[in-house]
Order: structure tokens, then sequence, then C-alpha cells
């Protein structure tokens, strides 16, 4: 038997949020998203939690467990002790149960222009980029977006302005590619007041990265850039 | 993404990287020699002595007070940032920060330019 | 009320490559998407697209038309060929645009897209961006929808389509935030919805995959085409059936039974073994727990564990960190139970091959439309290229038919339209039977595995719709859907599993209609293909009594059939 005590708040019904214990017989291999699942559809179908790939690529499933940012879906319960408490993403507005508002972060996503901006016009066939320059990138592609480490960082937590790890890594990601050409303008913007200065080296993001990126790492190598300004 | 933007808070980063090893090196040697010297507590004829004897030693404050002046200074500036003051407060606070540190600056050198 | 001269359904790769084009012809548009355009299923393809380009050694001699032979040969030549034409000619095009984007494909020594080999293919031509290809993608073109502004309604659902005079002229929308209905007209609407493995217990697919988007232009009349042809993916985890990637036998990984024996030497050569053809092996695995050979959890093994820890953690690390997660066993040093699972759905809405339905100002992109490129059975690495060449000409296509039209709801049609998605949600709110819908759900899904997986036979066929009829019956005795407003998960499943009932209908009254064995479509009792009657496409329409079915030819321009042998 196994104990779920989940965060619950209807805007419609509730003043204050609450915590509700589920209590139900888990089996071999069960996960937390499939655990939710199980409530909503035998015991409370008036939860509310995201979810999609139910393999970790999508990062719809981010949450609070016992104490941890995590996937859902990738968090099996056996190695959780009962109760096993949920709660939803920290210091973002609360939508529903689990649901929260994700705006703010995607928001600060879009400000620092993630898409590429060319170097050079296309040529006919792709643009050449040696394995060493396509390496380059690698450790800073795999961000899913689930907002784990906007959630545990203290700095977003305190200054809603913060671009964030999330965005920060995709600003190197930018930064780092060959092919880009706008590295000048993306340095001086991440420099700004809200950027990468405002980052405390406190590594929370990447303890609890679910793709075990390195966001903490991806800052420090702009703040070297950013002095140095060599690209 | 707007271009204009200073590349003032890279300076002030890397220069607190800068001054915070040098500190490492000047507050061990401060240390030591006013506290694990001769005696444990220290007063006005020893510093004074120790200051008439090289002029090595001026040299050493004189570089040592503008330091500690801006990576302490320059610190207290960062943990204002954290709490995103008013565009107004922040330019009171830079202002007065900058005023407290050449202000000290001037007045530490002031003190040990007759050593010199 | 609300109006966008294009709306785009669908933030997968399909949606979301269809507004890029639109915006780009500076036509105005909107996105829909049930989830955030990020979540989609798209994100989750691995093994990557393909392209002719011939970037390696191995496959300097390949060229499109090459690229199209086989398409046409993989689909056992249902394709309509013309349209795999436009698929494959369009696709080094397609592929070079994405890496003007940004896409970080994995590069050759010279410094070209890397390609490798898939099933079904005569060169390495897959591209690829190591095993992420999809996510790399789909964030690729998200980037791009970004840059270009467009406006997305993330966590908006469509609950139905709004027609005038048999056009379509807009939809009905549930905003999951809110719990309100909007209708929202349009001139052009265009559906990239992705595919329906929910149906289907054992599917590899992503939970919102489900067979609701597909059945909506269904309701109001828009026929379904070939919905019989399901694609059965080999080696899924057990259980999760989550994908594991055909590399792992590629690495050099065995194929065991519950007597430890590597059995597929009883179904193919000595020399294929366990990399023999996609369909071949599922149906081999298929067989072997049929016939009781299987573990008693019904799976059979994938045994990794001859290959060491090193080459495990440098090769299949993703491979290794699902097993530990999922189902908590370490390859290295335990067999991986897997399962063939339901992997792609080659039949959708019915398209012609600039994704126009039937129905003026439809159209559909994607996973989830039938152009027919695919046939009786998609190759791997092609599903991924017809979102972006069709999701793109569908665009261009939708915003050329907008051009001077009249930016103007049609509000009486809209209307009515949401007052018949207002009556449903309260009809689905009074309930108060005693049935569990997810029952039903689940039951269904069982059940479409059984009798309408690798195998098929007439009696089991039949059997399961029956089945179908008698869980739609008991459908309509379910308890009342939850009643709050916000985010209501409880209600869309409702939806989600009338749906379900309806398309699992469609699909049982193709499948049984169809006498021959073709492509992924494998009768017992018909195990013959045969192009004298059924060289056709199915055609399902709805109608109060069930679907009615109809027959379309196929278009043969240049490869006539022949005998499909690998
Ligand atoms: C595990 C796996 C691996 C694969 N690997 C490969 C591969 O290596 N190569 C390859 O070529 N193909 C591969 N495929 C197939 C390929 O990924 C899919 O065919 C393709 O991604 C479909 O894209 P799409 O844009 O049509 O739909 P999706 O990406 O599924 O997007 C559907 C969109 O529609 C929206 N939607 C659905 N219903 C509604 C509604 N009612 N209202 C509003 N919005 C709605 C959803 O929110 C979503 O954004 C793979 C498939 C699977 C399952
Ligand atoms: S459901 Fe996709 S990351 Fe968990």
């Amino acid at each position: 038997m196994v104990e779920f005590r989940i965060f619950r708040f209807d805007p419609e019904k509730n003043k204050e949020p609450e915590f509700k214990p589920y209590q139900f017989e888990p089996f071999k291999g069960m996960t937390i998203l499939e655990g939710l699942y199980h409530i909503l559809e035998n015991m409370d179908s008036s939860l509310a939690f995201r979810s999609s790939c139910r393999e970790a690529v999508c990062g719809s499933c981010a949450m609070h467990i016992n104490g941890v940012y995590r996937l859902a879906c990738k968090t099996q319960i056996q190695i959780l002790k009962s109760p096993i408490t949920i709660r939803p993403l920290s210091h973002l507005p609360i939508i529903k149960d689990l649901v929260v508002d994700l705006n703010p972060f995607f928001d600060r996503f879009r400000e620092i222009k993630p898409y590429l901006i060319p170097k050079e016009n296309p040529p006919e066939k792709e643009y050449l980029q040696s394995v060493e320059d396509r390496e380059k990138i690698d450790d800073w592609l795999d961000c899913i977006l689930c907002g784990a480490c906007y959630g545990s960082c203290p700095v977003c937590a305190q200054d809603p302005k913060y671009l964030g790890p999330h965005a920060l890594l995709k600003a190197l990601r930018f930064v780092d590619d060959s092919r880009d050409g706008a590295t000048r303008e993306r340095v001086a913007f991440v420099t700004q007041n809200s950027g990468i200065f405002r980052c405390h080296t406190i590594f929370n993001c990447r303890e609890v990265c679910p793709k075990d990126l390195d966001p903490t790492k991806a800052i420090a190598k702009l703040k070297w850039k950013s002095v140095f300004k060599k690209f | 993404m707007n271009q204009k933007q200073s590349f003032s808070s890279a300076y002030g980063w890397f220069i607190q990287r800068i001054t915070g090893i040098l500190l490492a090196f000047f507050l061990i040697v401060h240390i030591n020699v006013l506290h694990f010297g001769e005696k444990f507590f220290i007063d006005f004829n020893m510093v004074t002595q120790r200051l008439e004897g090289s002029f090595l030693w001026a040299i050493f404050y004189i570089i040592f007070i503008p330091v500690v002046l801006f990576h302490g200074l320059n610190g207290i500036w960062g943990l204002v940032e954290d709490y995103r003051p008013s565009q107004g407060a922040q330019k009171t606070v830079k202002v007065l920060l900058w005023i407290l540190g050449i202000v000290g600056t001037f007045y530490g050198i002031l003190a040990i330019t007759p050593f010199l | 009320m609300l109006f966008h001269e294009v709306l785009v359904i669908g933030g997968g790769l399909a949606g979301l490559r269809a507004a890029i084009e639109i915006a780009k012809m500076g036509q105005e548009v909107a996105i829909i998407s049930k989830i955030h355009p990020m979540r989609s299923h798209s994100g989750e393809a691995q093994g990557g697209i393909n392209a002719s380009l011939a970037n390696v050694e191995k496959s300097k001699d390949d060229s499109k038309e090459k690229h199209w032979y086989d398409t046409v040969k993989g689909s056992d030549f249902l394709a309509d060929q013309d349209a795999s034409e436009i698929l494959t000619a369009s696709a080094p095009e397609a592929i070079f645009e994405m890496e003007h984007w940004g896409c970080p494909f994995s590069r050759t020594p010279e410094g070209k897209i890397a390609q490798r080999p898939f099933g079904g293919a005569g060169f390495p031509r897959t591209c690829y961006a190591t095993d992420k290809t999809g996510l790399y993608l789909l964030q690729t073109v998200w980037e791009q929808n970004i840059k270009h502004n467009v406006k997305v309604y993330e966590e908006w659902v469509v609950l139905g389509l709004a027609t005038e005079d048999g056009k379509c002229c807009g939809v009905i929308l549930m905003d999951l935030r809110s719990g309100e209905l909007v209708a929202m007209g349009a001139n052009a609407v265009i559906f990239a919805t992705g595919g329906i493995g929910r149906i289907y217990a054992n599917t590899t697919n992503a939970i919102t995959n489900t067979g609701f988007a597909i059945s909506i232009p269904y309701w109001v009349g828009v026929p379904l085409k070939d919905m019989e042809f399901i694609q059965f993916h080999p080696t899924s985890l057990a259980r999760t059936h989550i994908l594991m990637t055909e590399g792992c036998r590629g690495e050099g990984g065995y194929l065991r039974n519950k007597d430890g024996e590597r059995f597929m030497s009883k179904y193919v050569s000595e020399k294929v073994m366990e990399l023999g053809p996609r369909d071949i092996v599922a149906r081999s695995i298929q067989t072997e727990i049929n016939e009781g050979r299987g573990f008693p959890d019904g799976t059979v093994h994938l045994d990794l564990t001859h290959l060491g820890a090193k080459k495990i953690m440098e090769r299949l690390p993703g491979i290794r960190d699902i097993c530990m997660n999922f189902i908590g066993i370490d390859p290295i040093y335990e067999p991986i139970p897997i399962t063939p699972g339901t992997h792609y759905i080659m039949g959708g809405i019915d398209t012609d091959k600039n994704g126009q339905t039937p129905m003026e100002g439809f159209f559909a992109a994607g996973e989830c439309a039938c152009v027919s490129t695919h046939g009786a059975n998609r190759l791997g690495g092609n599903s991924l290229l017809e979102t972006v060449v069709f999701g793109w000409r569908a665009g261009e296509k939708a915003a050329e038919s907008v051009k001077g039209k009249d930016k103007k709801a049609k509000t009486k049609a809209l209307e009515d339209a949401l007052k018949r998605e207002q009556d449903n949600i309260q009809n689905f709110k009074k309930l108060s039977g005693k049935e569990n819908p997810y029952k039903i759900k689940d039951e269904l899904a069982e059940m479409m595995v059984k009798s309408f997986g690798l195998f098929r036979k007439e009696e089991d066929m039949k059997t399961g719709l029956d089945e179908i009829m008698k869980l739609k019956e008991r459908f309509k005795n379910i308890r009342g859907a939850f009643g709050g407003k916000v985010f209501n998960l409880d209600l869309l499943s409702f939806y989600e599993i009338k749906a379900n009932l309806d398309v699992a209908e469609v699909l049982a009254i193709s499948a049984i209609a169809r006498k021959e064995t073709r492509g992924s479509h494998y009768r017992t009792d018909f195990n013959k293909r045969d192009d004298q009657n059924w060289l056709k496409h199915t055609i399902a329409t709805y109608s109060p009594e069930g679907p009615q079915l109809s027959y379309k030819p196929v278009t043969i321009t240049k490869f006539q059939p022949e005998e499909r042998k690998y």
C-alpha cells in the first residue's frame, strides 16, 4: 500500500490549498505518473495534472515529489518513502492542483531570441559544420523545458525577471553554434541586469535536471565569454 | 534583444574574481603579521615600527586598501541588485557605494603616505 | 467572435511547419494545441528522417528516384505514386531548410548531415541527430514559430468543426484553463493532430495520441482512408511499451523465448536473425508469445547482457536509462522484456496531395492525414519527412485558398456548432450510470490488440467488432463527468473514449472488408496479396448507422506492382 499526499487546489471551490491523501496498491514498476492516472481514473476524477509522452522527453510532468523536483513519469514509486508528498512546481501561479501557469517561464525563454540567426545567407545545400563544432553544442541541446530547474532556483523565486537556467542554457546553445552570427548581441543581452550575473552558482538546476544537463556550467561559460568577448 | 546592453556588470564580476584571489593572499599576510607575530595583542607602536621598517609594507597597504574596498563594496552591490530596487534607488546606492569607496581609498592611502 | 484567416490544429511537427509557411506568405494564422507544442508526440521520434542526400560513402549512388521506389515498394504498392514522388522529391529541400533553421544534425567528417541505414531502404539515407532527431526537429520548427511570432493557443482543445453549406468555417474549442467553450471562425482549417495509437493498449505513442482528433472531421462527414493499416514495432518495452530502438538489435542484441532459445532462426535465415524486416520480426515475436513460448507476462526477452557494460553504456545509454527508470531493470545484468507495440497509423483523414480533404476549407497534414504516401506500410524515417513536406504543402495551399476572402466569421454556423457542443457537455455531465468510462477505454484497447493486432482473422475480427458494439452500448451507461470547469481532464477523457470507440469501429469494419494480406494488414485466412481485387484505398464515411465503406483507385504512375521481397 502506498499513500500519495497530493496538493489540491481548485480555484472554483477552494480558498486555500490542501493536501489530500490517496491510498492504493501499486504494482511493480509503477511510476508516479501511473499512480496519478490510477487516482484520476478510479478514485478522484477531479484531479488535474499534465502529461504526454510518459517517457521523459516531453517535459510535461515536472513536479515536486518528496522534496525533489522530478518528472513524475520517470520516478518509480518503489524508490520513495510512503507517504509520497506531491506538489506543483514552485513560484509559478497555480491553475489547478498540480498544473501551474508556465507563461512566466516561457516568456523568459522567448526573450533570448531562441532561434538561429545565421551568419551568412544559406548555401544551396546544408551549412557545413565540423564534427568538433557540432560537439561544442552537444551538451546544451537536450532541454525539454520541463521547468524543474526554474522551480528549484532560489534566484528565480526571488526575481521574476531573472532569465533563468533554461533560457541561459538555450542562449549558450546558439552562442556556441558555429552557424549562428548573433553571438555578440546574445552575450550582450544575457549580461544585462537580470541575466547571468544574477546566478549565484547554487547548482540546484544541475542537481534536479532530469536530462542531466548542467545549466550552471552553461552560465559560467557565458560569464567568461562576456568578459573576454572571445567568441 | 537589445544590442546596446553594456558590459559593465561583466567587468564588475571579473574584477570581483581577481580581487578575490588577491585578497586571499593579502589577508593571509595581513592577519599573520598582525596577530601571530611577537605578541597576540597589537598596539600602535608595533604597527608604525613595522611600516617604518620597510617601504614595501607601505606599498603592500596601498594596493591592499583599494582591493579590499572594491571587493567588499561590490559584494554589497551584488546583494542590493538581487533585490531589484527601483532605478532611482539603484542609482543612489551605486553613487553612495562609489563615494564610500573613493573616500575610503583616498583616506587610507593618505594615512600610509608618511611611511613611504 | 474570434477569427483567424487560417487555423492550424496541432502543434506537432506538421502543424508548426504549416504555420511557418502561412506566416511567411503573409496570411494571418494561429495554432491551436491541446498541449504546449513542445510536448507534442513528434519530440519522441528517435531514429531520423529520410532524404536521398548521398552524404556518406555507402549512399553515393542514392537518388530521389530510388527513395521513391523504396517508399512505393515498402507500401506494398498501395501508396499513391504521385504523392510518394512529391514526398521523396521534396525531401532534400525540406531537410536543408531544417538545417538552415538550426536543427543540430549529426555530421559526417566533411561536415555534412550524417546518414544511417534504416529498414527497407537501399542506401543509408536516414538523416539523424543522435537518437533524438524528433526532439531537435520539433525544437527547430517551434523556434521558427517564435521568430515569426505565430499566435499559439496552448491547452485549447478542439471539440468540433463548424460547417456551412458543406464548407468548413471554424472550430469549437475548449480552453482547458478556464473551461470555457469558444467558437473560432476561420476561412481554412488545417488538422495536424498526429496519431491515434492510444486506441491500442500496447502503443508506443504518447498518452495524448487518442482517436479523438481524427474523429472530429469524421463526425461531420469527412471520410477516413485506409484505416485498417496499423504499423507494429517489434520491440517495445514490456507493459509501458516505450520504444526500444532497432539499434539494440543492430548492436548485436538477441531475442530469446522462455526456453532461452534464439527463436528468430525459425523464421528467417541464420544470416539475418534478429535483423529481419520490422513486420517479420514483429510477427515472429507474436507467434512465439501466442504459441506459449513467451514468458508468463506475455513477453519475450531482448537480451543485451552478452554485449558487456562498456558497449551498452557507450552505444545505448538511453535504452539503459529507460529500462532502469521504467521497469527497474539494468540491461547490463538482466534481459529486457519486450513485446511488439502499436506504432503508427498509415491511414487517416482522406486528403489529396495538397492536403486538401473532400471538404472545402478543410486540410489535413502529418500522421493524422492519409495522403497515401505510405500505403500499407510505412518505412522508418518517412513519417517525420511526411510531417514537414506535407505540413509545408498544406500550409501553402491553405494560405493561397484564403487570399481575398472575407475576414469575417460565419456567426450563424459557429453558434449552432457551439450550441451542439454545449449540449454534448451537458449530457456528459448529466449521465448517471454506473460504468467507469476508463474501464471501457481499457477494455477496448485490450481488445484491439487481440482482434486487430499483428495477425487478423475473420472470426476474431467479427468478435472484436461485436465487442466494440457492446462497449458502445455500455458507454451510454457511464457515470457523469466531473463538473468543474478548470482543467477538467475527466470531461476531455469522455470525448476521447467516445471517439476511440467510433474510430475503432471504422478500423474494424475496414479491416474485416479487406480480404487479403497487404503490408501491415496480415490475415491468416487470406494470406496473399490480391492486386486483382484489392489494389484500392478503403474510404469510410460517417453515417448514424455506422461507417459506410467505398473504394478509390490507387494512383500508379511509374512502378508496376511486383512481389515485395527483401
Ligand atoms: C516512439 C516513436 C518513435 C518514432 N520515431 C520515428 C522516426 O525515427 N522517424 C520517423 O520518421 N518517424 C518516427 N515516428 C513517427 C513520427 O514521430 C510521427 O508520425 C510524427 O511525429 C507525427 O507528427 P504530427 O505533427 O503529425 O503529430 P504530433 O506530433 O503527434 O502532434 C499532434 C498535435 O496535435 C495536437 N492535438 C491533438 N488533438 C487535438 C485536439 N483535439 N485539439 C487540439 N489539438 C490537438 C496535439 O496537442 C499535438 O500538438 C515515431 C513515432 C513513435 C511513436
Ligand atoms: S510525461 Fe513527458 S516528461 Fe513526463
